[in-house]
Protein backbone atom coordinates (compact mmCIF):
# COMPACT_ATOMS: atom_id res chain seq x y z
CA UNK A 1 0.00 0.00 0.00
CA UNK A 2 2.77 2.35 0.91
CA UNK A 3 4.44 1.89 -2.46
CA UNK A 4 1.28 2.90 -4.28
CA UNK A 5 0.95 6.00 -2.16
CA UNK A 6 4.52 6.94 -2.91
CA UNK A 7 3.98 6.44 -6.63
CA UNK A 8 0.87 8.59 -6.54
CA UNK A 9 2.71 11.25 -4.60
CA UNK A 10 5.57 11.21 -7.08
CA UNK A 11 3.17 11.38 -9.96
CA UNK A 12 1.32 14.27 -8.42
CA UNK A 13 4.58 16.08 -7.76
CA UNK A 14 5.59 15.55 -11.39
CA UNK A 15 2.32 17.01 -12.59
CA UNK A 16 2.67 20.01 -10.32
CA UNK A 17 6.23 20.54 -11.53
CA UNK A 18 5.09 20.24 -15.11
CA UNK A 19 2.28 22.74 -14.62
CA UNK A 20 4.63 25.27 -13.07
CA UNK A 21 7.19 24.81 -15.83
CA UNK A 22 4.55 25.20 -18.51
CA UNK A 23 3.35 28.42 -17.00
CA UNK A 24 6.84 29.85 -16.55
CA UNK A 25 9.13 28.67 -19.32
CA UNK A 26 7.11 29.65 -22.40
CA UNK A 27 6.89 33.16 -21.04
CA UNK A 28 10.67 33.47 -20.87
CA UNK A 29 11.41 31.73 -24.14
CA UNK A 30 10.62 32.76 -27.68
CA UNK A 31 9.75 29.17 -28.50
CA UNK A 32 8.90 26.26 -26.25
CA UNK A 33 8.82 22.66 -27.42
CA UNK A 34 7.70 19.87 -25.12
CA UNK A 35 9.35 16.48 -25.49
CA UNK A 36 7.59 13.56 -23.97
CA UNK A 37 9.19 10.23 -23.38
CA UNK A 38 6.12 8.13 -24.00
CA UNK A 39 6.44 5.64 -26.76
CA UNK A 40 5.05 7.19 -29.93
CA UNK A 41 3.57 5.28 -32.81
CA UNK A 42 6.64 4.33 -34.71
CA UNK A 43 7.54 2.41 -37.83
CA UNK A 44 8.57 -1.19 -37.36
CA UNK A 45 11.94 -0.53 -38.90
CA UNK A 46 12.88 1.46 -35.84
CA UNK A 47 14.22 -0.63 -33.01
CA UNK A 48 14.37 1.27 -29.77
CA UNK A 49 14.42 0.02 -26.23
CA UNK A 50 11.92 2.35 -24.68
CA UNK A 51 12.99 1.49 -21.17
CA UNK A 52 16.43 2.92 -21.83
CA UNK A 53 17.04 6.62 -21.16
CA UNK A 54 19.98 6.34 -23.50
CA UNK A 55 17.89 5.21 -26.47
CA UNK A 56 15.10 7.67 -25.80
CA UNK A 57 17.42 10.61 -25.47
CA UNK A 58 19.23 9.57 -28.65
CA UNK A 59 15.97 9.77 -30.56
CA UNK A 60 15.13 13.14 -29.07
CA UNK A 61 18.62 14.41 -29.82
CA UNK A 62 18.33 13.27 -33.43
CA UNK A 63 15.09 15.18 -33.80
CA UNK A 64 16.38 18.32 -32.13
CA UNK A 65 19.58 18.34 -34.14
CA UNK A 66 17.79 17.79 -37.42
CA UNK A 67 15.20 20.43 -36.74
CA UNK A 68 17.84 23.03 -35.89
CA UNK A 69 20.20 22.07 -38.69
CA UNK A 70 19.02 24.86 -41.01
CA UNK A 71 20.29 27.37 -38.48
CA UNK A 72 23.79 25.92 -38.59
CA UNK A 73 24.32 26.10 -42.33
CA UNK A 74 26.40 28.65 -44.14
CA UNK A 75 24.82 32.01 -44.61
CA UNK A 76 23.56 31.39 -48.12
CA UNK A 77 21.43 28.44 -47.05
CA UNK A 78 20.84 29.34 -43.47
CA UNK A 79 17.44 29.63 -41.91
CA UNK A 80 17.94 31.50 -38.66
CA UNK A 81 16.34 30.37 -35.45
CA UNK A 82 14.43 33.62 -35.52
CA UNK A 83 13.12 32.95 -38.98
CA UNK A 84 11.87 29.50 -38.09
CA UNK A 85 10.26 30.93 -35.01
CA UNK A 86 8.44 33.60 -36.92
CA UNK A 87 7.06 31.04 -39.29
CA UNK A 88 5.85 28.88 -36.43
CA UNK A 89 4.41 31.57 -34.21
CA UNK A 90 1.32 32.39 -36.16
CA UNK A 91 0.32 34.99 -33.59
CA UNK A 92 2.49 36.72 -31.06
CA UNK A 93 1.15 35.05 -28.00
CA UNK A 94 1.36 31.50 -29.24
CA UNK A 95 4.88 30.19 -28.85
CA UNK A 96 4.51 26.52 -28.10
CA UNK A 97 5.39 24.16 -30.91
CA UNK A 98 5.43 20.42 -31.23
CA UNK A 99 8.17 18.27 -32.69
CA UNK A 100 7.77 15.26 -34.90
CA UNK A 101 10.39 13.03 -36.44
CA UNK A 102 10.13 10.93 -39.54
CA UNK A 103 12.58 8.24 -40.40
CA UNK A 104 12.47 6.93 -43.91
CA UNK A 105 13.99 3.62 -44.74
CA UNK A 106 16.20 3.39 -47.75
CA UNK A 107 13.61 2.06 -50.13
CA UNK A 108 10.77 4.21 -48.96
CA UNK A 109 9.02 6.58 -51.28
CA UNK A 110 7.95 10.05 -50.29
CA UNK A 111 4.43 8.95 -49.50
CA UNK A 112 5.70 6.30 -47.14
CA UNK A 113 7.55 8.93 -45.20
CA UNK A 114 4.32 10.51 -44.13
CA UNK A 115 3.22 7.40 -42.35
CA UNK A 116 6.50 6.98 -40.55
CA UNK A 117 6.29 10.29 -38.71
CA UNK A 118 6.54 9.98 -34.94
CA UNK A 119 5.21 12.63 -32.61
CA UNK A 120 7.76 13.45 -29.99
CA UNK A 121 5.88 16.19 -28.17
CA UNK A 122 2.47 14.81 -27.51
CA UNK A 123 0.21 12.53 -29.42
CA UNK A 124 -0.65 15.30 -31.79
CA UNK A 125 -2.56 14.75 -34.93
CA UNK A 126 0.07 15.93 -37.33
CA UNK A 127 -2.31 15.74 -40.23
CA UNK A 128 -3.86 18.93 -38.98
CA UNK A 129 -2.80 21.38 -41.61
CA UNK A 130 -5.28 24.15 -41.96
CA UNK A 131 -4.87 26.33 -38.92
CA UNK A 132 -1.28 25.80 -37.92
CA UNK A 133 1.95 26.31 -39.73
CA UNK A 134 4.19 23.38 -40.15
CA UNK A 135 7.85 23.48 -41.02
CA UNK A 136 9.77 20.54 -42.25
CA UNK A 137 13.50 20.16 -42.18
CA UNK A 138 14.81 17.28 -44.20
CA UNK A 139 18.15 15.88 -43.43
CA UNK A 140 19.59 12.89 -45.05
CA UNK A 141 21.48 11.17 -47.72
CA UNK A 142 19.62 10.69 -50.91
CA UNK A 143 20.21 7.39 -52.57
CA UNK A 144 19.47 7.29 -56.26
CA UNK A 145 18.66 4.33 -58.47
CA UNK A 146 22.27 3.34 -58.83
CA UNK A 147 22.35 3.01 -55.06
CA UNK A 148 25.05 5.62 -54.71
CA UNK A 149 24.88 8.35 -52.15
CA UNK A 150 23.90 11.65 -53.65
CA UNK A 151 24.03 14.53 -51.32
CA UNK A 152 23.35 15.84 -47.87
CA UNK A 153 20.21 17.78 -48.27
CA UNK A 154 18.20 20.24 -46.26
CA UNK A 155 14.93 21.80 -47.25
CA UNK A 156 12.44 23.81 -45.31
CA UNK A 157 8.93 23.75 -46.62
CA UNK A 158 6.23 25.83 -45.15
CA UNK A 159 2.65 24.82 -45.46
CA UNK B 1 40.66 21.80 20.57
CA UNK B 2 43.26 19.54 19.10
CA UNK B 3 43.04 15.82 18.95
CA UNK B 4 45.89 13.44 18.57
CA UNK B 5 45.57 10.66 16.09
CA UNK B 6 45.52 10.09 12.40
CA UNK B 7 43.07 11.71 10.05
CA UNK B 8 40.98 9.25 8.20
CA UNK B 9 39.86 10.26 4.75
CA UNK B 10 36.42 9.13 3.63
CA UNK B 11 35.92 9.06 -0.06
CA UNK B 12 32.97 8.08 -2.14
CA UNK B 13 33.94 5.35 -4.54
CA UNK B 14 34.86 6.82 -7.90
CA UNK B 15 32.55 6.11 -10.76
CA UNK B 16 34.18 3.38 -12.77
CA UNK B 17 35.09 3.96 -16.38
CA UNK B 18 32.75 2.29 -18.78
CA UNK B 19 34.41 -0.41 -20.91
CA UNK B 20 33.36 1.43 -24.05
CA UNK B 21 35.50 4.40 -23.03
CA UNK B 22 38.41 2.08 -22.46
CA UNK B 23 37.99 0.62 -25.93
CA UNK B 24 38.03 4.13 -27.34
CA UNK B 25 41.21 4.91 -25.44
CA UNK B 26 42.85 1.78 -26.76
CA UNK B 27 41.51 2.65 -30.18
CA UNK B 28 40.30 -0.88 -30.52
CA UNK B 29 37.21 -1.65 -32.47
CA UNK B 30 35.13 -3.63 -30.07
CA UNK B 31 31.51 -2.83 -29.39
CA UNK B 32 30.95 -2.07 -25.77
CA UNK B 33 27.68 -0.29 -25.49
CA UNK B 34 24.42 -1.90 -24.68
CA UNK B 35 21.27 -0.85 -22.97
CA UNK B 36 22.05 -2.58 -19.72
CA UNK B 37 25.55 -1.33 -19.20
CA UNK B 38 25.09 2.33 -19.99
CA UNK B 39 24.68 4.31 -16.78
CA UNK B 40 25.57 7.96 -17.48
CA UNK B 41 26.09 10.17 -20.49
CA UNK B 42 29.81 10.03 -19.89
CA UNK B 43 29.71 6.33 -20.72
CA UNK B 44 28.88 6.80 -24.37
CA UNK B 45 30.00 10.35 -24.91
CA UNK B 46 33.56 11.27 -25.74
CA UNK B 47 33.35 14.90 -26.68
CA UNK B 48 36.02 17.21 -25.43
CA UNK B 49 34.27 19.96 -23.62
CA UNK B 50 35.71 23.32 -22.77
CA UNK B 51 36.64 23.02 -19.10
CA UNK B 52 34.45 25.94 -18.16
CA UNK B 53 31.43 24.63 -19.95
CA UNK B 54 30.68 22.09 -17.28
CA UNK B 55 29.40 23.56 -14.07
CA UNK B 56 29.58 21.23 -11.16
CA UNK B 57 26.97 21.47 -8.47
CA UNK B 58 27.85 19.58 -5.36
CA UNK B 59 25.58 17.16 -3.62
CA UNK B 60 25.46 19.20 -0.45
CA UNK B 61 24.45 22.31 -2.32
CA UNK B 62 21.48 20.53 -3.79
CA UNK B 63 19.92 18.64 -0.95
CA UNK B 64 18.37 20.67 1.79
CA UNK B 65 15.95 19.22 4.30
CA UNK B 66 13.67 18.11 1.48
CA UNK B 67 14.68 15.84 -1.38
CA UNK B 68 15.42 17.56 -4.65
CA UNK B 69 12.10 16.82 -6.30
CA UNK B 70 9.93 19.87 -6.18
CA UNK B 71 9.90 22.76 -8.60
CA UNK B 72 10.43 25.03 -5.68
CA UNK B 73 13.59 23.20 -4.67
CA UNK B 74 14.95 23.94 -8.14
CA UNK B 75 14.11 27.61 -7.77
CA UNK B 76 15.76 27.73 -4.40
CA UNK B 77 18.89 26.07 -5.73
CA UNK B 78 19.23 28.73 -8.38
CA UNK B 79 18.68 31.49 -5.87
CA UNK B 80 21.21 29.98 -3.49
CA UNK B 81 23.88 29.61 -6.13
CA UNK B 82 23.13 33.00 -7.63
CA UNK B 83 23.60 34.62 -4.27
CA UNK B 84 27.07 33.13 -3.90
CA UNK B 85 28.22 34.20 -7.33
CA UNK B 86 26.29 35.57 -10.26
CA UNK B 87 25.48 32.44 -12.26
CA UNK B 88 25.17 34.20 -15.57
CA UNK B 89 28.24 36.39 -15.18
CA UNK B 90 30.42 33.68 -13.81
CA UNK B 91 29.54 30.72 -15.96
CA UNK B 92 27.97 31.87 -19.10
CA UNK B 93 28.77 35.39 -20.15
CA UNK B 94 32.28 34.83 -21.45
CA UNK B 95 31.02 32.25 -23.93
CA UNK B 96 28.43 34.67 -25.19
CA UNK B 97 30.99 37.42 -25.61
CA UNK B 98 33.12 35.21 -27.81
CA UNK B 99 30.25 34.80 -30.25
CA UNK B 100 29.99 36.76 -33.42
CA UNK B 101 26.41 37.47 -34.43
CA UNK B 102 24.77 35.25 -31.89
CA UNK B 103 21.63 33.73 -33.34
CA UNK B 104 20.06 32.74 -30.08
CA UNK B 105 20.10 30.27 -27.24
CA UNK B 106 18.67 26.86 -26.78
CA UNK B 107 17.85 25.45 -23.37
CA UNK B 108 17.24 21.75 -22.90
CA UNK B 109 15.80 20.96 -19.51
CA UNK B 110 13.64 18.50 -17.67
CA UNK B 111 10.35 20.15 -16.83
CA UNK B 112 8.60 17.72 -14.52
CA UNK B 113 11.36 17.68 -11.94
CA UNK B 114 13.18 20.25 -9.82
CA UNK B 115 15.31 21.31 -12.76
CA UNK B 116 12.22 22.85 -14.33
CA UNK B 117 12.23 25.35 -11.51
CA UNK B 118 15.95 25.89 -11.84
CA UNK B 119 15.73 26.44 -15.57
CA UNK B 120 12.82 28.83 -15.20
CA UNK B 121 14.78 31.07 -12.86
CA UNK B 122 17.78 30.89 -15.15
CA UNK B 123 15.66 31.68 -18.20
CA UNK B 124 14.18 34.63 -16.34
CA UNK B 125 17.68 35.90 -15.66
CA UNK B 126 18.70 35.33 -19.29
CA UNK B 127 15.78 37.31 -20.58
CA UNK B 128 17.38 40.47 -19.21
CA UNK B 129 20.27 40.02 -21.59
CA UNK B 130 18.55 38.24 -24.43
CA UNK B 131 15.28 39.99 -24.72
CA UNK B 132 15.66 40.59 -28.40
CA UNK B 133 17.22 37.27 -29.34
CA UNK B 134 15.70 33.89 -29.92
CA UNK B 135 15.62 31.69 -26.87
CA UNK B 136 14.31 28.22 -27.55
CA UNK B 137 13.41 25.89 -24.74
CA UNK B 138 13.06 22.13 -25.15
CA UNK B 139 11.27 20.70 -22.15
CA UNK B 140 11.64 16.97 -21.54
CA UNK B 141 9.03 15.10 -19.58
CA UNK B 142 10.05 11.92 -17.88
CA UNK B 143 6.89 9.94 -17.34
CA UNK B 144 8.53 6.57 -16.86
CA UNK B 145 10.32 7.67 -13.72
CA UNK B 146 7.19 7.71 -11.63
CA UNK B 147 5.84 4.46 -12.85
CA UNK B 148 2.84 4.14 -15.07
CA UNK B 149 -0.62 5.64 -15.18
Amino acid sequence: MLKIIILQHNRRQSIINLARSLSALPSYASLYVPLTDELPRHPESLSIDWSSQWHKSALQATAIESMTLPSRLKIANRKDLTLIEQALNAFDSRNIASLALGIASRDASVEDEQSSIMDLSYNVNHQNKSYFHRLEAFRGLIVNENKTVNKYDVIINQR
Amino acid sequence: MCRAGQTKVEKQPKISKHPFQEFLDEESNRPGLDVNSVRYWSDYNKLYYHPRSIVQVNENEISGPRPFETWQAGEELFDRLDREYEMYDHNFRHFVEECDQLQGLQIITGVDDAWGGFASRYADRLRDDFEKSSVWTWGTENTSKVGGG
